[in-house]
């Protein structure tokens, strides 16, 4: 991978191999010709597993002997992934009490022990028989308990899971005044239950897959058939497919290896950790992908307006919901341009500020030795340190930071006059802007472009900021998420999905899905208007 | 295959963004920053004023300077005044303003430029050069305000406004609150211009004027009170203040002479740009009390006609109005009789103001009116043969008749005079 970037222009020196040839080197690599499988001898299996999880010691092995019979038998699992409870109840109570049950003597031969084992004794659901070494000591690594038995080349697994995780709670960043308080965990199957539990039909598909070569973790790709565009289902399938990598610890590796755009600024996959949210994009026809071990699923295909978007519109009645998304998107303008508009108005365009504002902005500036722009550039730079430093801290120590920072330091910084009183109100209600954005991953990319703007407006003022705006709108124009163009339903037009962007339509009048993600399924009500006289 | 095209678009990407690194420095390096001037190191112009001097250098230039570390709030006893003037003179107004250059560390900014102020001498000799440089140069703004003063424009500039920092800032104040009042006619520069040179010819322009109010106002005072002189002790002399007061009457550029604040107003009824204000004027059969109504509505159409060949004009004017004041004795403004009285007195007594402005006007030979225009819209023809020529003097010999029908709709919140509820 690495190669790759320095590609183009050092291709010809290093004479590399050609990438395709490499590709298939690798391939090869992660596939052994031929997987051991296990022996009738259970003292063999034994030494061979033994030897795989030499210096593992939360791996344990149990050896015991089945009933009268005395046959031979051993359990191994990983400690801390199971539940030692269910170990004893269900396997060692089963194999070592009830199995006294049986005929005594030698009337049983090993591999009818194994189908009885198998069908009559161990009284848990999730069953599974394993062949293979290395498809056992997968099985073993995810919680499995594995029973082998002297003379069966066959080895049961019987799921006995028990790790520890936390509770469901309310997700911290996208909490809501109204609306259910539970959120994903890191637990893959928590997460889907949780949405079976909202979704009930048998509709709603999930497909699993283990992704990351050492981390195996479980990525599921959940739709409702019927709804969900089979094309863009195809594509995930697709992309998930075309991974090849060895971890997998976060929903962003998976986000960053299978998005439309890599160089683009704007985020174009969309998650969240609450299973509302993934319901209700699932019912508008999108992709969810849970992911093992965090708590953040992704939505494909996102749209841009999805970012300016809380769940909180609509749980809240569509006034309201109009009401404070016209303020969210005054904000993103905000939170985008204020300062290279503050930049641009005072340094080139003074003629367009009302002649008291000039004047007291004049005033303010008087005695500042930077200029407006290497003075924003100062203060945003101040706030980022400030915000960042907030966030890494334990929560204690975080709001000693904030006092330092907003009291002593601007106040300090005003007074000596450094920095304009005019500018902290700038970068603070810059600020105030960029957190009113719903959607984290949007800020951020709003945060960054706010330079390269700040840049064009000290270079050419208002002309310059519309040229940044002009670059920007191509740009988003251009991308599309699975597909589907990045500014449906602004553009390409959709009447349908107008009725959710800038206003939320009552839900007596959004009869029809969004129009863009999926051509399926689209009527999504028929309720008439309510009233007294229906 | 898939692999090659991600390549290729990768390259692509490098390209583009090492051209946009090349253009980046090139651009701001040709294009960027020379015109960029930090706020604080303009001196930002809140009125400019133009008088004549004879001679060699005519243009004088008084402009008035914010100065913003003036108006800091809670600043302590920094003791720098809120504004300053600076002047200067020149051949031509260009000339006065580059002169300022050697004179201000800070580059003169007349983009907030609200108000100009001419001199009497200079309004007399033409504004057309003066005019023509303030159309032409771009940082001025084309809705500042025009105003004409008898004295001269550096000392109106030169004196402090009560209640305002910075004088040329309350002059616009006081101008848009003049407007709403309906107390005269002030013109914008664009107005001024489409004005004078319109088919009319002129143009009218508020008066400004310095007046010591508070000297004549003790001196009735005094008079009042002259009995016991130990009492008062009021100075003779007042505070200089400004005052909008009457109207300039422009013909083409120049200035030909000034309409007092009664002949204003009638100007204002004509052109129909009278939206409140009040009607005061004796009571019937009572010279001593007045009676005062509040005008709410006005509509006024002139109307020119030809009569034997001849251009008249008729203005026809349709006003309501409610009492807004009664300090007459024998007066039951509760009666039907009484209101239709007060009706006719009322649309008299209108119609003599407006005779007396148009007298004033056709005087002046200054068709501030806009007859001209009135008749050359409704007669082009006839207008371009008989009257474009010499039209002030046509216009100072025109027939004019008013015709005011008044309406009283409300006597406000009580019948009876004087609020008493007997």
């Amino acid at each position: 991978m690495r190669r790759k970037f320095i590609g183009p222009f050092l291709r010809p020196l290093l004479k590399n191999k050609h990438p395709d040839s490499r590709r298939e080197d690798r391939e090869s690599k992660n596939l052994p010709p031929s997987e051991p499988c296990l022996q009738q001898s259970l003292v063999e299996n034994l030494a061979l597993l033994q030897k795989i999880f030499d210096h593992c010691e939360d791996v344990i092995f149990r050896e015991f002997t089945i009933g009268e019979q005395q046959a031979r038998a051993a359990i191994i699992w990983l400690d801390g992934t199971v539940d030692r409870q269910l170990i004893d109840d269900i396997v060692l109570q089963s194999l070592m009490q009830e199995a006294r049950k049986l005929p005594p003597n030698g009337d049983i031969s090993p591999p009818q022990l194994h189908t009885l084992i198998r069908d009559s004794l161990l009284s848990t659901t999730s069953i599974v028989e394993s062949y293979k070494i290395p498809d056992l000591v997968d099985r073993v690594l995810t919680g499995f308990c594995a029973i082998l038995i002297d003379g069966v080349e066959v080895s049961i697994v019987a799921s006995v899971r028990g790790e520890q995780m936390r509770s469901v709670t309310e997700p911290e960043t996208e909490a809501v005044v109204r609306g259910p308080r539970q959120g994903f965990t890191e637990n893959i199957r928590v997460g889907s239950a949780l949405i079976r539990r909202i979704i009930k039909t048998p509709d709603l598909k999930l497909e699993t897959r283990k992704l990351g070569r050492l981390t195996k973790t479980d990525v599921a790709i959940l739709y409702i058939q019927g709804i969900a565009d089979e094309k863009v289902i195809q594509e995930v399938r697709q992309r998930l497919g075309r991974i090849q990598v060895d971890s997998i610890l976060e929903s962003a590796y998976i986000e960053e290896l299978i998005e439309d755009q890599p160089f683009s600024p704007f985020p174009q996959i969309a998650h969240t950790e609450r299973p509302d949210k993934a319901a209700a994009e699932l019912l508008e026809g999108r992709v969810v992908i849970l992911i093992d071990g965090t708590p953040f699923a992704l939505i494909v295909p996102t749209l841009f307006v999805q970012f300016l978007q809380s769940s909180e519109d609509y749980y809240e009645r569509y006034f309201f919901a109009f009401l404070i998304r016209s303020v969210r998107f005054l904000f993103l303008l905000i939170a985008l341009s204020l300062p290279s508009i503050y930049i641009a108005a005072t340094t080139y365009h003074q003629e367009m500020l009302p002649t008291p504002l000039l004047i007291s902005i004049a005033g303010a500036r008087q005695g500042v030795p930077f200029p407006a722009f290497l003075e924003a550039l100062l203060m945003e730079v101040a706030f980022e340190a400030l915000r960042e430093a907030g966030v890494r801290l334990p929560k204690t120590v975080g709001q000693a930071v904030s006092i330092v920072g907003a009291l002593v330091i601007g106040e300090a910084a005003v007074r000596a006059g450094i920095v304009s009183s005019a500018m902290v109100i700038i970068v603070s209600l810059t600020a105030i802007a960029s957190f009113a954005i719903p959607a984290f991953n949007l800020a951020i990319t709003v945060r960054m472009l706010r330079f390269p703007l700040m840049i064009l407006a000290a270079v050419f003022g208002f002309y310059g900021i519309m040229l940044g705006y002009l670059a920007l709108l191509i740009h988003i124009c251009s991308l599309r998420s699975f597909g589907v163009p990045y500014l449906t339903p602004i553009s390409p037009f959709k009447r349908q999905g107008m009725k959710d962007v800038l206003f939320r339509a009552p839900w007596w009048r959004m009869n029809n899905r969004p129009g863009g993600i999926s051509p399926n399924n689209r009527q999504r009500q028929n309720t008439p208007r309510p009233g007294p006289k229906s | 295959m898939h692999n090659k095209r991600k390549r290729s678009s990768f390259t692509g990407l490098i390209r583009r963004c090492v051209a946009l690194g090349l253009i980046l420095p090139l651009m701001a390096g040709t294009a960027g920053c020379w015109d960029r001037t930090e706020v604080e190191k303009l001196a930002i112009v809140a009125g400019l004023g133009i008088d004549f001097i004879p001679g060699p250098e005519p243009i004088l230039l008084t402009v008035q300077i914010v100065n913003p570390s003036g108006l800091q709030k809670g600043g302590g006893g920094s003791s720098s005044p809120p504004f300053l003037t600076l002047s200067a003179t020149g051949a031509t107004i260009l000339d006065a303003m580059r002169n300022f250059a050697k004179a201000s560390p800070h580059r003169l900014f007349y983009g907030h430029t609200n108000v100009i102020i001419f001199g009497d001498r200079m309004a007399r000799e033409g504004l057309h050069p003066v005019m023509d440089y303030l159309a032409r140069a771009p940082e001025f703004r084309r809705t500042f305000w025009i105003l004409v003063t008898p004295a001269t424009a550096k000392e109106i500039l030169s004196v402090k406004l009560d209640l305002e920092d910075i004088p040329a800032l309350g002059v616009t104040e006081m101008v848009k609150e003049f407007r709403q009042s309906a107390a005269a006619v002030i013109e914008r520069q664009k107005d001024f211009l489409s004005g004078i040179s319109s088919k009319s010819g002129a143009a009218p322009v508020s008066r400004l004027e310095l007046l010591d109010a508070d000297a004549s106002i003790n001196e009735r005072l005094q008079e009042v009170t002259a009995g016991d002189s130990q009492q008062t002790s009021m100075p003779a002399q007042g505070k200089k203040q400004l005052r909008l007061n009457g109207t300039a009457a422009f013909r083409k550029d120049k200035l030909v002479g000034y309409l007092s604040d009664a002949e204003s107003r009638g100007l204002l009824w004509i052109t129909g740009k009278l939206n409140g204000g009040s009607v005061i004027m004796p009571c019937p059969e009572d010279q001593q009390h007045k009676i005062s109504f509040h005008i709410e509505r006005t509509k006024s159409k002139v109307i020119p006609y030809f009569r034997d060949g001849k251009l008249n004009i008729k203005i026809d004017i349709e006003e309501e109005s409610s009492i807004a004041e009664v300090s007459c004795d024998k007066l039951d403004v509760s009666k039907p009789e009484t209101i239709k009285q007060l009706e006719e007195l009322q649309a008299k007594d209108i119609e003599a103001r407006i005779k007396s402005t148009v007298e004033k006007c056709q005087a002046l030979r200054a068709d501030i009116l806009r007859f001209g225009d009135t008749a050359y819209t409704r007669f082009p023809k006839l207008w371009k043969e008989r009257y474009e020529e010499d039209w002030p003097d046509h216009f100072a010999n025109l027939p004019v008749a008013v015709k005011v029908t008044s309406k009283i709709r409300r006597a406000g919140m009580t019948s009876k005079s004087g609020g008493t509820t007997k």
